[in-house]
């Protein structure tokens, strides 16, 4: 990696700021939305990913995916 | 920069498309066989579109200066349809020794289900009958993870396969490892909200190095684009990256994949301006 850290964060900062917020309104938008989506899965789904985030290691990517992530049974085609 | 776009539906664009990643430095394209956005009723349907990919796009590509190869196959999302896709493989060798020709692909699963399954079986077995190389699409979104587990699991079982001229497509971060690890090349797709984008894309780089890999736009007839290479390229410099390793992914990869095919005749651009 040739970039600093503090490098890295000035240039994605004002970036992952937006993209935190268009987040945060969606959700919002879906609140003040008619119904209730509390129990769908795809809810479930989101707010798991948005959990992962808080975590300090450096997988987050790949753990959202797997979030999202059909299971893999070990042995299918035997 | 040149580049090697090594998986783009070019028969979905419109000539201005090649002509400005001519611009930008493609030099090259390798179209995989892929769904139209229809599924055809017939494998006389297939064999027209066969011979648009063989006979037609390396002419319209030619007309920007771009070298177009490419791949035969039913692809995953038709091969629910057994019948038909047995009569498509048995097609497919009338076209395997056309001169832009690469291989067998995009190959793969859709929905991971067990006729796409038997027909992911029976592609892999035609290529190993016929020493062709092996272009995989894996799937999408919830799918993906699933079934390119299940993809390299049916490439393990067959003792034929030779891993290195095998390219697992559409990789990302909870994929990419699987492939790697058992020595298939694989690509990244650059698709901004359901696959790759760019700077994903050079985490999985940074992550995982640039060997056996390399990045593609998929450019199609949905919401894409044919220049999402240089994307990278400028994100790659960006950071900081020299010009040897962004050249190594973009085109270097992709040339050291496909020469392993009889068909890639690739005249390098440097030769071709000798040429006039």
């Amino acid at each position: 990696m040739s970039q600093s850290a503090e490098q890295v964060l000035d240039q994605v900062y004002l970036e992952v700021r937006a993209k935190i917020l268009e987040v945060g309104a969606s959700l919002d938008r879906i609140s003040r939305s008619s119904g209730d989506v509390a129990s769908d899965e795809r809810i479930q789904k989101l707010l798991a990913g948005i959990e992962a985030l808080g975590t300090s290691d450096d997988n987050r990517a790949e753990r959202i995916q797997l979030i999202f992530s059909d299971d893999y049974v070990d042995g299918w085609n035997q | 920069m040149y580049f090697i776009d090594p998986h783009v539906h070019m028969i979905s664009r419109v000539t201005d498309d090649y002509e400005r990643m001519a611009r930008m430095g493609c030099v090259a394209v390798s179209e995989p066989a892929f769904w139209a956005g229809f599924d055809r009723g017939s494998v006389d349907g297939f064999r027209d579109y066969f011979r648009q990919l063989t006979e037609f796009e390396p002419t319209r590509a030619g007309w920007s200066g771009v070298q177009h190869f490419t791949w035969m196959c039913i692809n995953a999302k038709e091969a629910e349809n057994v019948s038909l896709s047995r009569e498509v493989i048995a097609m497919i060798p009338e076209f395997l020794d056309k001169a832009n020709v690469l291989g067998i692909g995009e190959i793969g699963l859709n929905k991971n289900t067990p006729n796409e399954c038997t027909i992911f079986r029976e592609h892999v077995d035609l290529a190993m009958k016929t020493n062709e190389l092996i272009l995989i699409h894996t799937p999408h979104l919830q799918d993906k993870f699933k079934g390119t587990r299940m993809i390299v699991d049916m490439l393990l079982e067959d003792t034929r396969v030779q891993p290195d001229r095998v390219l697992i497509d559409h990789v990302e971060e909870h994929t990419v490892r699987v492939a790697r690890d058992h020595g298939f090349w694989c690509a990244m797709t650059l698709y901004p909200v359901t696959k790759c984008t760019p700077s994903r894309a050079a985490d999985i780089i940074e992550t995982y190095g640039d060997d056996r890999i390399m990045v593609n736009s998929a450019g199609d007839w949905g919401p894409s684009n044919p220049c999402a290479v240089p994307d990278f390229i400028q994100e790659m410099r960006r950071r900081g990256h020299s010009e040897a390793k962004i050249k190594k992914i973009v085109y270097e990869n992709p040339l050291e994949f496909f020469s392993k095919s009889c068909n890639f005749n690739f005249t390098p651009p440097e030769q071709q301006r000798l040429d006039g």
